[in-house]
């Protein structure tokens, strides 16, 4: 306690004690749904983090996150509200230290965020290595990580039955044990001042080697293709196309997304900006099966199935008319692209239909300074009652709130 | 680069309006390795208006002290680090900062708010000096920020 006490005071006081950067951020989330299982959401979050430049070539960052969430779930401290973990953990090697020379690596390795090319694929926290070379224009990325050690409400890593037993079970608290890698090739304006990104991910799942027995091993294959830029003053576009090979057991299956954005910015007016995205993930249709992401998102803010065996457009249109304020609406439909049934309440197993639902999101981001921001977000899900879903099926609805302060 | 900080020199010396005069004192600050606290305080005071241009560092130094914008511990002489040199420039262009720079003004907030405003970019700690040709990118981009209205 008195180490915390001290760690504020040090903090507050704004004293350079510490050749380097340091400092607190505390964030607040309050939520309440129409959700039977977690009618409120309440998660308290202190993130403490370090960091600095070791010498010329070396970063080193470090940041140790202490989390309260109103609903209990398994953390280091059992069946806790509390939970404490590493957030950032990361030795950087940089050369050059001078950014503007032609040719330019880093080498790093420890826990560290990462994105796969493709963002349907994987997005979260890795405990590994990752390089990144600059050559001229051209940048050449790769990372490998283990996601065993990390906690499963962060990677949603759920693609066998076994990750969905674990992932059900309070009793377990890290990820599956699986090794993921990627490399990737990013060409910047290659023609028509388009971007061109391609990247090859891969993810093997670990039980085979340990003592565990699974019921089922995925190893999963992923080639991913990025082509973006701009196509007019102040629009701008970005294609995505995500194709996959899975091995499961002795079978194989294929699996594809894809999605494709426009959109169009309105500076004089507001700083208005309209988007429309059109995403696609495959469901088991034909030679290809139901698209298994690494890391699972949810389909909307409110429709909280996972993002696969399906078809939606989204419009989101956003202004900012206060330089600290940035407000926007957001409308979606959702289709299913097999009759497959959908695991969701309330879903009509026997439908044929292939409409599944729509959403209507509401969200500000109001910043009044360069230390606090508050952000909400409320939408709303109407599902395809009589159609996709039961003609009892009640409409579903979300509001949030977030505050953070970085000391 | 050279581009660059020729760029920054005429925009500093619009700013003062008196180009030659100023040139000697420009190129001492452009060749420093390690910017003194001294010639920071130069820097930052003529180009804010806060004080006249032939002042020289040891005067700049001295009304510094006096508005209390450094540590008692520095010297004209001591190398300024890049947090101290934020906040100087803070106070002499009247930026405003976050909240917790209100509540506790001081180089600590003045170097992140600065990070937050994409002023100081790069891989950088706030205890590291600054090189002259570094402290004249980041007055150029507060410059731009001045004149785009804050």
């Amino acid at each position: 306690m008195k180490r915390i006490t001290l760690f504020l005071c040090l903090v507050l006081s704004g004293a350079p004690v510490f050749a380097a950067d340091f400092g607190l951020v505390l964030d607040n989330l309050s939520g309440w749904s129409s959700f039977d299982e977690e009618p409120q959401l309440q998660r308290d979050r202190a993130t403490a983090w370090f960091s600095t430049p070791l010498g010329a070539n070396f970063d080193l960052h470090a940041s140790l996150r202490l989390e309260y969430r109103l609903t209990p779930e398994p953390s280091w401290f059992g069946s806790s509200s509390f939970g404490i973990d590493v957030g950032r953990l990361e030795l950087m090697a940089i050369y050059p230290g001078n950014p503007d020379h032609p040719l330019t690596w880093s080498f790093g390795g420890g826990r560290f965020n990462y994105a796969f090319l493709g963002e349907n694929i994987f997005t979260g926290r890795l405990d590994g290595f990752k390089a990144k070379i600059d050559v001229g224009r051209a940048t050449y990325r790769f990372a490998l990580g283990y996601l065993g050690l990390m906690p499963k409400e962060d990677t949603r890593t759920l693609l066998s039955a076994d990750d969905v037993a674990d992932y059900n079970d309070e009793a377990i608290f890290f990820a599956p044990p699986r090794l993921i890698a990627e490399a990737t090739i990013m060409l910047p304006e290659l023609f028509a001042r388009q971007d061109f990104s391609f990247g090859f991910g891969s993810q093997f799942d670990l039980r085979g080697w340990t003592s565990e027995a699974p019921s089922e091993l995925v190893h999963t294959q992923y080639l991913s293709f990025v082509l973006g830029g701009s196509l007019g003053r102040n629009i701008f576009q970005k294609a995505h196309l995500d194709m996959g090979i899975g091995e499961l057991g002795e079978g194989l299956f294929v699996m594809a997304a894809a999605g494709y954005a426009v959109s169009l910015f309105m500076p004089e007016l507001a700083r208005a900006r309209l988007e429309l995205l059109i995403e696609y993930a495959s469901g088991n249709t034909g030679f290809l099966s139901i698209w298994r992401p690494i890391s699972e998102r949810q389909m909307g803010f409110v429709y909280n199935v996972s993002f696969a065996d399906c078809l939606s457009g989204t419009l989101d249109a956003s202004f900012t008319p206060l330089k600290s304020l940035t407000a926007g609406v957001k409308g979606s439909l959702f289709l299913r692209t097999s009759m497959e049934a959908l695991q969701d309440t309330s879903f009509d197993t026997a439908s044929t239909a292939s409409y599944l639902g729509t959403e209507a999101d509401l969200y500000a981001i109001f910043k009044p300074s360069s230390d606090l921001s508050i952000s909400a977000s409320s939408g709303v899900f109407l599902p395809a009652a009589g159609l996709s879903y039961l003609p009892d099926a009640s409409p579903r609805w979300l509001v949030s709130a977030t505050v953070t302060l970085s000391l | 680069m050279k581009r660059t900080a020729w760029t920054i020199l005429f925009t500093f010396a619009a700013a003062l309006g008196a180009f030659a005069q100023s040139n000697e004192a420009m190129d001492q600050i452009l060749a420093a390795n390690a910017l003194q606290c001294g010639k920071a305080a130069y820097l930052l005071l003529v180009a804010s208006d806060n004080i006249a241009e032939d002042a020289g560092d040891a005067r700049s130094f001295d009304l510094l002290r006096e508005l209390g914008w450094i540590g008692n511990k520095a010297t004209a002489e001591t190398p300024i680090t890049i947090s101290e040199y934020a906040y100087v420039l803070m106070r002499a262009f009247g930026m405003k900062g976050g909240l917790l720079y209100s509540l506790l003004p001081g180089p600590r907030y003045a170097f992140r708010e600065l990070v937050d405003r994409g002023v100081i970019q790069g891989r950088v700690d706030p205890a590291d000096r600054l090189s002259g040709q570094r402290a004249m990118h980041i007055l150029g981009r507060v410059l731009d920020i001045e004149e785009a209205g804050g």
